[in-house]
């Protein structure tokens, strides 16, 4: 199977390059492939296609489909016609059965030099408005959670696809080695599960790796194997793989080159590595009060998604490509809106201003792109008597930092907030900027599989460049 | 590129009006300059991007007037003059049908220019005379171009000629033959024959996918013969092991899981009949066209008398049943096709890798199959039915895994049950209508009934509520009952979800919900009911007491919501109990509101003291039918033409509504009756008068001047207020009393003797039909119905009907399965091989089409794929010819002249290394620790079937603890199995005939720290120490014997001896205490089990 892309050719491959040489192993003295740093594994650092605005990702996934009506989405029409039905039609496809307009219990305010108007439920990302670009006109083909979620993660709302987590690590690689380059924090195992954050037909390498799961608390959550199951103490672990290595390295000579042997006596250092690495990394002692609590740690409302968004930065800085956080499906508020709204935007509100604010202050913010979103929006009828119905026709994602123009808001829903009228932006369109504010061309990062070429847009999606700086 | 050709389906009636429209003349100059200024750039921006040039979609041109007026599949694109009519303007217009262009809308002004230069007759400039381009260019053109034709793929296998070669002696077969002359020509040579440790080694874990045990190396090391490779062989094919091995590897291929995955993902937990079935497919070596034919058509083929073969061609069509699918999708045709889509893409890569599902959006861009191929195999799928109903979330069928006569004796045995029921019904149904018959006679007594139920009813809205006082539910006669705490029911409790201690009744999935409770009265009389409930959404539920149904809408408002701060009192009625037990039933057909308690008391006494009208007989009303009168009197009190208006107005003290029925009004007015009483008693002699006076049936039209007539019009209203009541069972006659019971007896008795049958996933032929081709792959944009039928570039272009009676998957099936197939063998034979080396001959196994590769040695894919069919499609054949060849025992040697003229090895100038899949790492990992469980078949799947996996709040609920081999564990979609997922499993949820081989942190990290690991390592160390025939030196080598297929050198056995020293030395600094030596030995045991040597099959 061919495991490298056409077009793009970024994997740096033992195999490839030897042959490439045209030298083959034999000249090559052993000991020197042994050593870490002569070795480039297909999670090495690609250069992008051309200058990048951004170097990672953090995806804050609001599983379940925040309303954008209610939240960054201001329609004064629909408080004035609250109870009216909607003058126009209804989707064709719904999920459910929905009744008449149903104005935003919460108020609206504007906050930040460009006057962004915010609703209540977000008070602390509402000062971070100048660094948000909001996009108000979302949409995406799929009124139900599986569908919308893999869309949103892979583009098909249909088949199995790489996730776009999987597509930027295969595309950029990653800078640490000793961590993987795309992590997933908590992930729903429902909708979709996950399928929204695997490589699907890519390699493996370029997978999701989770920690933990959605019904794991945050600081419960460890990456798979991590743990010695006996605890076995790290020094004595040293010395079972030094003679592991010993013994690959004889059977190596033995057998005579073989990339694949080879990577996988260097996949027990990385892991080795790893194991210590990530740890230390979740182990949060070393960051201060102030701190900890400016993400929420000290509020058992907000601790878990807080953690979350700090663990976020913390890979962030030691550059992780793709940094999922999951706030897991909480928000889908078929009745009930008021409360479950407002607990569910109490329990990120903080964690992600914290975010924002501490990105900034370390100057990271520029190099992050900070996406935030759910699956899709709500619709601005309401279901029952205190509920809205999913709705992809028009809902709102936002982005912040990583070569994206703050405090602005680009595209359009109608007069109510159903349905993106103006600069729509398709799931697919989106895809495609992110990839270009990483410095790929959406349309040249392909892969090879089954006879054919994909890509994370299959044949679709438009950079949006109004929104890049 | 040659332009692949396509199918025109253009139809004449199309012809005839672009015929009679297109007179073209010559347009003015402003119609030249808006076509040149304004449409032409237009349709350059928007459309020529998938409507010029040579491959279009859906045959649609629209660079010229002609060619828009020849049209597409759905016909011409435009009807100059008439821009409401043309398709073109409809689809820029975003209409229903079609939406063009597809992502982005134009502008309005931009459609304005469109229609204005429709409007005004198409102009374009020097358009060419329709009649030079009216014939669709393909029309009369060959369907498919001689390139298309003679693809390699699309030839029959030939009888290739056995190549010379430069050593006969190597050669053990053709395969070696064919191997050799490449290598020769080349000018490579072969590597040596490996040794026999690593010969064994390699075919079992080739056949079984475990290590050979010391004793099987040995044996075969003695055995000299030179028949002693085929006995192990032929060993190996004989263990079930095998089927379990080799059978995996079809399931990857069948895309085989346990859940839904996607969205909804629900349990499979029948799937796993279809799993057995394959992995006892291949233990029997059953004819690989006999294993097609049951997967595509297992339902259809000719009856069978062995039981066992009818069985597995049930579960055989699991097959085209257990992918991937939209549950949730909320357009049923959409997921409709989509689960087509699957099964025309599985079967088309599966059996002869061919892509066709390319080809539901737009003609294959690379191979030969058109939309309109890609349709007529939809079609034979859409006449199968694979699924219940497309309701989200949607439901799958099943069918009882047993042989058809099993199966019809079991409906017939259901059929007895239904007609049982159906005879209760009656018995019932009649026992019904004496009762109310009798009922009509006594409209008086129903009127002065229900009337007094309209006054509590009014009373019960302004009763004060005791629930919301707390002295008064502690005082004597009052009765609280918590919700929970019912004597029968068919929900569960949950005390948490929906407040602290705040017990409510959740659905646990039989309908309807229903909860009784038994309350005890000292004295019969009226009291007062109320909830404590809180609710969201309008659940009224059925209120019976005492088997009669008192009210529709118990607790049927909104609370506000669901939550413990929602929850109120609300008075439900006051009601009549009697002295004694009563039952008190609640019944929802779907889920209850969150009621939290019942609360009884006496009734008021202003309620109790209601004025009650003396009888006017001895008859005594019927609950259930006085609620009916109730009902129907509030229902027909605005309508002024009712026969109540007179009485409405009477118990009201208003005047007669002018419209009242005049007639109604003269039959009744004459008495004139003083009091309420009178006037029921008036109304009961009409009705009766009328009732009496019924015109006999069918023999008179019911006079519609005739007074009586609206009369009776009440009383035949099936809604009317002597509608049958659902039951009033209790008051039933003693005969129909028991004549039910025995009927229910009865009933029972069939119910319990009905044999339960084993469920699979599986089809049968459905409604037969043929669909149209979907533009784009919508369903909403259809074009023109094409036949059933296969393939053509393959089947030919006459083939016969499939017709109206059967759906044509038995005809695919016999097709594909067919020895003249050219693909179907080459396919396989493909697969078997890279099963042995790695890679296979065409090394890209699922896509044999265009953009797949070619084959490195056609002549030998062609020789083996004829052996397969003359062996009469034997499996096991096939492994024996390969592995008995020089080429199968070639040792793995690296050779650098070759690795560099060949590095992909594509010559076969040496064996491939092949690391082990995830199963054949966890069971090897198992069996070193003495620990696999060998047991066959069924499943440990823990959800049942239909259930959610993985909940929402992301339980997953599977464990996979048990030793069973890793083809029994269950295959989760969305949550795989992290073991699996870490050593790249294929994602189960599309087909994939070749899995990747990563290395990733991931598998280093479960070989160090995994749980399974640690203890199957801990097992294998305890077993060594406690054989007391052993020394140190002697357990080293066991070790390596058992791991590794051989013994240790010496300088092995001394670094292990070294290793032990340096760990306990390690160890006793940091584990004292602990037994120390166990975990030294289990360390180096870990250490084996971990090296490359292990985990990489030479």
């Amino acid at each position: 199977m061919t495991t490298f892309c056409s077009q793009f050719d970024p994997v740096f491959n033992r195999r490839d390059m030897l042959r490439k040489c045209g030298a083959g192993f034999g000249s090559l003295a052993l000991a020197s492939l042994m050593s870490d740093e002569s070795f480039a594994s297909s999670l090495s650092v690609k250069a992008p296609l051309f200058a990048p605005r951004a170097k990672q990702v953090i995806f804050l996934f609001m599983h379940g489909g925040p309303s954008q009506v209610d939240t960054f989405d201001y329609k004064p029409l629909l408080e004035r016609d609250d109870g009216k039905p909607v003058p126009f039609a209804k989707p064709r496809v719904v999920s459910g059965a929905t009744g008449n307009l149903l104005k935003s219990p919460w108020k609206f305010h504007q906050y930040g030099e460009c006057g962004a108007w915010v609703s209540d439920l977000f008070p602390q990302v509402g000062k971070c408005v100048d660094d948000l670009c909001v996009i108000n006109s979302m949409h995406g083909s799929n009124s139900r959670h599986g569908g919308a979620l893999l869309e949103l993660h892979t583009g098909s709302d249909t088949f199995v696809r790489p996730s776009m987590g999987s597509w930027i690590t295969y595309g950029l690689g990653t800078e640490n080695q000793d961590l993987p380059g795309y992590i997933t924090m908590c992930p729903t195992l429902t909708h979709g599960g996950v399928n929204a954050y695997s490589s699907a037909f890519l390699p493996a390498d370029y997978a999701g790796t989770p920690i933990g799961n959605a019904s794991i608390p945050s600081d419960q959550a460890t990456i798979p194997f991590i743990k010695n199951a006996d605890d076995t103490p790290v020094d004595l672990q040293r010395i079972e793989l030094d003679l592991l290595r010993e013994m690959n390295r004889d059977r190596l000579a033995h057998t005579g080159p073989d990339a694949d042997l080879e990577a996988r006596i260097h996949s027990f250092e990385l892991a080795f590595r790893m194991q210590r690495t990530a740890p230390q990394l979740q182990d949060i002692s070393d960051e201060t009060q102030a701190t900890l609590n400016m993400y929420g740690l000290d509020n058992q409302a907000t601790r878990n998604f807080g953690r979350q968004c700090l663990m976020a930065r913390r890979f962030a800085e030691r550059g992780v490509r793709f940094i999922q956080c999951t706030h897991s499906y909480k928000w889908d508020q078929h009745s009930d809106l008021k409360r479950g709204h407002s607990i569910n935007a109490m329990e990120v509100d903080q964690p992600i201003a914290a975010l924002l604010v501490d990105l900034k202050n370390r100057g990271l913010l520029d190099e992050t792109l900070v996406l935030w979103g759910g699956e899709f929006g709500r619709t601005p009828v309401g279901q029952g008597g205190d509920g809205r119905d999913h709705s992809p026709q028009g809902y709102t994602m936002w982005m912040a930092g990583g070569g994206v123009k703050g405090g602005i808001r680009y595209g359009k829903t109608d007069e109510y907030g159903y349905y993106a009228v103006e600069d729509k932006v398709h799931l697919h369109d989106l895809h495609a900027t992110i990839l270009h504010l990483l410095g790929l061309d959406h349309t040249q990062l392909t892969y090879k599989y089954g006879g054919r070429d994909f890509r994370l847009t299959d044949i679709y999606g438009e950079v949006v460049h109004d929104i890049v700086t | 590129m040659t332009r692949p050709a396509r199918l025109s389906i253009i139809t004449a009636t199309v012809m005839v009006i672009t015929a009679t429209v297109c007179d073209a003349s010559e347009p003015a100059a402003e119609q030249i300059n808006l076509f040149e200024k304004k449409v032409r750039p237009l349709l350059a921006k928007h459309c020529f991007e998938c409507h010029t040039g040579d491959t279009v979609e859906n045959d649609l041109q629209l660079d010229s007037l002609a060619a828009m007026l020849r049209g597409g599949l759905r016909g011409a694109a435009i009807v100059p003059g008439k821009p409401d009519e043309s398709l073109l303007v409809s689809a820029i217009r975003h209409g229903e049908i079609l939406k063009m262009p597809p992502k982005r809308k134009l502008a309005a002004r931009e459609i304005a220019v469109i229609e204005a230069w429709v409007k005004m007759g198409a102009p374009w400039p020097n358009a060419k005379p329709l009649a030079e381009t009216a014939e669709h260019p393909e029309n009369d053109a060959v369907l498919f171009t001689d390139e298309q034709k003679s693809f390699w793929a699309f030839q029959c296998p030939v009888e290739p000629l056995r190549p010379r070669v430069s050593d006969g002696q190597w050669s053990e077969s053709a395969i070696d033959d064919f191997i050799l002359h490449e290598l020769d020509e080349a000018g490579l040579s072969t590597a040596p024959p490996t040794d026999k440790r690593t010969l064994i080694r390699r075919a079992k874990f080739d056949l079984v996918g475990l290590p050979p045990t010391p004793d099987e190396v040995d044996a075969f090391l003695a055995d000299q013969s030179p028949q002693a490779f085929a006995k192990v062989v032929d060993r190996m094919l004989g263990s079930p092991l095998y089927g379990e091995r080799w059978g995996r590897r079809w399931l990857d291929v069948a895309r085989y899981a346990d859940s839904n995955g996607l969205d909804e993902n629900l349990a499979y937990a029948n799937a796993y009949h279809f799993r057995d079935y394959v992995i006892a497919c291949f233990n029997k070596d059953k004819p690989y066209n006999q294993f097609i034919q049951e997967q595509i058509a297992g339902d259809l083929l000719p009856a069978t008398d062995d039981p066992q073969a009818a069985t597995e061609r049930v579960a055989a069509t699991g097959f085209l049943s257990l992918g991937a699918k939209m549950l949730a999708e909320d357009d049923p045709v959409k997921m409709q096709m989509d689960i087509i889509d699957e099964q025309v893409d599985t079967v088309g890569r599966a059996f002869m890798g061919l892509s066709l599902g390319c080809a539901r959006c737009h003609d294959h861009k690379f191979d030969p199959i058109s939309t309109a191929d890609y349709y007529s195999l939809a079609g034979i799928f859409k006449s199968t039915k694979t699924m219940e109903h497309f309701k989200v979330v949607a439901r799958w069928q099943e069918r009882p895994l047993a042989p058809p006569e099993v199966i019809l004796s079991r409906d017939e045995h259901e059929q007895q049950i239904v007609s049982k029921q159906a005879e209760i019904d009656a018995a019932k149904s009649e026992a019904t209508a004496a009762i109310v018959d009798h009922a009509r006679q006594h409209v008086g007594e129903y009127l002065l009934a229900a009337h007094e139920l309209l006054q509590r009813e009014e009373m019960v809205r302004t009763a004060t509520v005791l629930g919301n006082i707390p002295e008064a539910t502690s005082k004597p006669g009052v009765t609280l009952i918590e919700a929970e705490d019912f004597a029968r029911g068919n929900v569960s409790k949950d005390f948490s979800t929906f407040g602290e201690s705040i017990g409510v009744l959740v659905d646990k999935g039989e309908r309807p919900n229903f909860v009784e409770y038994d309350v005890e009265m000292e004295d019969a009389g009226l009291v007062q009911l109320e909830f404590r409930y809180s609710a969201g959404d309008l659940r009224p539920c059925k209120l019976v007491i005492n088997g009669e149904l008192v009210r529709r809408d118990a607790a049927g408002e909104l609370t506000g919501g669901f939550y413990p701060e929602h929850q109120k009192w609300m008075v439900q009625g006051f009601l009549e109990l009697k002295a004694g037990k009563n039952i008190i039933r609640l019944e929802h057909p779907l889920y209850f509101p969150h009621i939290d308690k019942l609360l009884i008391a006496n009734a008021p006494d202003n309620v109790r003291e209601l004025a009650r009208f003396e009888p006017l007989s001895d008859y005594e009303p019927f609950t259930e039918l006085v609620r009916q009168w109730f009902d129907y009197l509030e229902r027909t009190k605005p309508n002024e033409d009712s026969v109540f208006a007179v009485w409405h107005a009477f118990v009201a003290g208003s005047d007669l509504p002018a419209n009242s029925s005049a007639s109604a009004v003269e039959l009744l007015k004459d008495t004139s009756p003083p009091t309420t009483r009178d006037l029921a008693i008036r109304y009961q002699e009409v009705f009766a008068h009328a009732s009496d006076s019924h015109p006999p049936n069918g023999t008179d039209e019911p006079d519609r001047h005739d007074p009586l007539d609206s009369f009776r019009k009440v009383l035949d209203d099936p809604k009317g207020p002597f509608a049958k009541p659902e039951s009033i069972e209790a008051h039933f006659a003693a005969d129909a009393v028991a004549s039910l019971k025995q009927l229910r007896d009865e009933k029972k008795q069939l119910g319990d003797s009905l044999p339960i049958l084993p469920e699979t996933m599986a089809v049968i032929d459905g409604t037969i039909e043929d669909i149209r081709i979907h533009i784009r792959g919508s369903h909403l944009t259809q074009a023109d119905i094409v036949l059933r039928r296969l393939p053509r570039i393959l089947a030919g272009e006459d083939q016969v009907p499939i017709g109206d009676t059967q759906s044509g998957r038995l005809q695919l099936a016999n097709w594909i399965a067919s020895a003249s197939h050219p693909l179907t063998a080459r396919v396989m034979v493909n697969r078997i091989w890279q099963g042995h080396f790695g890679e296979g001959l065409v090394r890209t196994p699922d896509n044999f089409g265009r953009l797949g590769e070619r084959p490195t040695h056609p002549e030998l894919l062609d020789w083996l794929a004829l052996r397969f069919v003359e062996s009469g499609w034997s499996l096991k054949a096939m492994h024996r010819l390969i592995m008995l060849s020089s080429t199968y025992q070639m040792s793995t040697a690296w050779n650098e002249r070759a690795a560099e003229a060949d590095p992909d090895n594509k010559l076969w100038w040496r064996m491939n290394r092949r690391r082990l899949e995830a199963e054949a790492i966890r069971d090897s990992v198992l069996a070193m620790g003495g620990s696999l469980d060998l047991s066959m078949g069924g499943t440990i799947l823990p959800t049942a079937n239909r259930e959610y996996v993985t909940s929402t709040t992301s339980v997953d609920p599977v464990a996979y603890q048990p030793k069973r081999r890793s083809v029994y564990l269950p295959v989760i979609r969305s949550a795989l199995y992290d073991v699996f997922q870490a050593f790249d499993f294929a994602d189960p949820s599309m087909l994939n005939g070749q899995r990747q081989s990563t290395t990733v942190a991931a598998q280093a990290l479960f070989m160090m720290n995994s749980r399974i690991v640690s203890e199957q390592t801990r097992a294998l160390a305890v077993r060594l120490l406690g054989d007391e025939n052993l020394d140190d030196a002697g357990r080293i080598q066991q070790t390596y014997l058992q791991a590794l297929s051989r013994p240790p050198s010496d300088r092995e056995i001394s670094r292990g001896f070294a290793y032990l020293d340096q760990y306990l030395a390690a160890l006793t600094e940091t584990a004292a205490g602990s037994n120390t030596r166990l975990l030294a030995w289990q360390s180096l045991c870990r250490a084996i089990i971990a090296t490359n040597e292990f985990i990489y099959v030479e």
